[in-house]
């Protein structure tokens, strides 16, 4: 079931592919956690955040938006329980009649948890290292979720200072077949560096831009048939993203993500930009 | 046809860009009050914190302290990673070890904590000397160090000479350590009377 418009579902393929890219890899930031990857951030014990995140992405094949809302809690001083709901909309023009298609549903919910297992806190910031898992609930609409889960697991570590941020992260992705069809696994390492250039006080104003590098190294998929010659490749790409603080309950992120190289087969869509815009609340 | 989209994205982030910048005439810092409709205490601690980056990553330390009812203020110093606490007026103060237990639970690493408190000071039975707390009427423990000493050498003959008077009214800054009996107990970094109010 499809929400408003002309809902037509899109190929299954596609429709596989996609679902898992945005709701398993995709990455869900927290703090100054940057917008295309994963860090060592934990909000703290008894903390609830709520999120919104948008996000697009264009490739030769179709445009996707995702728009997604999380909360957050902390289980402890440094773990952390993420649960995401997210609905995607999709459009791409017609296979046969040149037409465009458009259609929207509800995606797999998504579960993350994160674990700060090393933290050296120094007087105005810290180094800190943090495990996390994620995993989808297969119970989304059909052409956005699967019927099998799709899981995710990396590390991630970094540095928080007044001035100066870094993060670094390898995530590993894998999806479980699901009749025949299953999206193939990828491996991401990524690393970023943050730059406050004013520090304002309290109740003031706070921004930190991060510049990302994302590389990602994707199998193919496979099929009942056989492996899609036309998927996977390996992909760099990098991210320029604006994080907004008016006050401190409050943080606004966005970010471009522009592909700086993909060695992809041949027919296979090209990816062109992403963005994200996520804000959240803390209670 | 070739469906095409705004490219959002980019128009996006340059407002953000500029959006701290347009707000540029931003008031200075200040302590942020968090219960509304009380009084500030005239008793405060400094909590030497690491692992202060951001206020919007400390919002943890303020959502704690809300949660005490006791505590009407409070600011952070990011450069020097000092979180300074102001009580609300006439409530019991807050032990130390629950402050640095708050400091932590937040995701953040408490090194030491210091306490200005303004009372009186006597002279217990065993020959200690407590600060009696002017506001809650609270006894902290002081540390018998130098400070003290100096203090109480100068200050004892003038209140000899008075002593039908109650003992002055100090203002005493010292580290402050946990303490089973109060809230804490006081190493005196600085003793000094307060003005007749």
């Amino acid at each position: 079931m499809g929400l408003g418009g002309v809902v037509i579902p899109l190929r299954r393929r596609t429709a596989v592919h996609v679902s898992v890219i945005w709701l398993v890899f995709a990455s869900s930031a927290w703090a100054h956690e940057p917008l295309f990857m994963a860090s060592h951030e934990a909000p703290g014990k008894g903390a609830f955040d709520a999120h919104l995140e948008i996000t697009g992405e264009r490739t030769e094949a179709e445009d996707k938006t995702e728009y997604e809302v999380e909360a957050t809690w902390g289980l402890t001083r440094d773990v952390a329980l993420q649960v995401g709901l997210p609905m995607v909309v999709k459009s791409g023009e017609a296979s046969e009649s040149g037409g465009s298609l458009s259609a929207s549903g509800f995606g797999d919910p998504t579960v993350r948890l994160k674990w700060r297992f090393w933290d050296r806190p120094f007087r105005g910031g810290r180094y800190a290292a943090a495990a996390f898992f994620r995993t989808t609930v297969p119970v989304g609409e059909e052409g956005f979720g699967r019927d099998r889960p799709a899981l995710l697991a990396g590390l991630a570590h970094g540095r928080e200072g007044l001035k100066h941020y870094y993060f670094v992260d390898v995530r590993y992705a894998h999806a479980v077949a699901d009749g025949g069809d299953r999206p193939g696994d990828a491996l991401f390492l990524d690393a970023s560096y943050g730059l406050r250039p004013v520090r304002r006080g309290l109740e003031q104003t706070d921004v930190v831009f991060i510049l990302e590098g994302n590389w990602e190294d994707r199998d193919r998929d496979r099929h009942e048939n056989g492996v899609d010659t036309t998927s996977g490749g390996r992909f760099f790409s990098l991210a320029l993203e604006a994080l907004v603080s008016p006050f401190n309950r409050l943080m606004i992120r966005g970010g471009v993500q522009v592909p700086v190289s993909q060695n992809i087969p041949r027919g296979a869509p090209r990816r062109d930009l992403a963005f994200r815009l996520a804000v959240e609340f803390r209670l | 046809m070739k469906l095409t989209r705004p490219k959002r994205g980019p128009q996006l982030l340059w407002l953000l860009v500029l959006l701290p910048y347009l707000s540029g005439s931003a008031p200075p810092a200040l302590a942020k009050e968090i219960l509304e409709g009380v009084e500030s205490s005239e008793n405060r601690v400094y909590i030497r914190t690491d692992g202060l980056a951001c206020y919007f990553c400390a919002y943890g330390l303020e959502r704690f302290f809300k949660k005490t009812g006791r505590i009407a203020a409070f600011d952070l110093d990011m450069q020097e990673g000092i979180v300074e606490v102001v009580f609300v007026q006439d409530k019991p103060l807050i032990a130390s070890k629950t402050l640095s237990r708050f400091v932590h639970d937040a995701g953040f690493a408490p090194r030491w904590i210091d306490a200005e408190l303004v009372g009186r000071l006597e002279i217990t039975s065993t020959g200690d000397t407590v600060l009696r707390v002017r506001e809650t009427g609270e006894r902290v423990l002081l540390e018998d160090n130098d400070t003290l000493r100096g203090y109480r050498s100068n200050e004892r003959p003038k209140e000899r000479k008075n002593e039908r008077q109650e003992p002055a009214v100090v203002r005493v800054r010292g580290r402050a350590q946990d303490d089973e009996n109060s809230a804490m107990r006081l190493a005196p970094e600085w003793i000094r009377r307060e003005a007749p109010s």
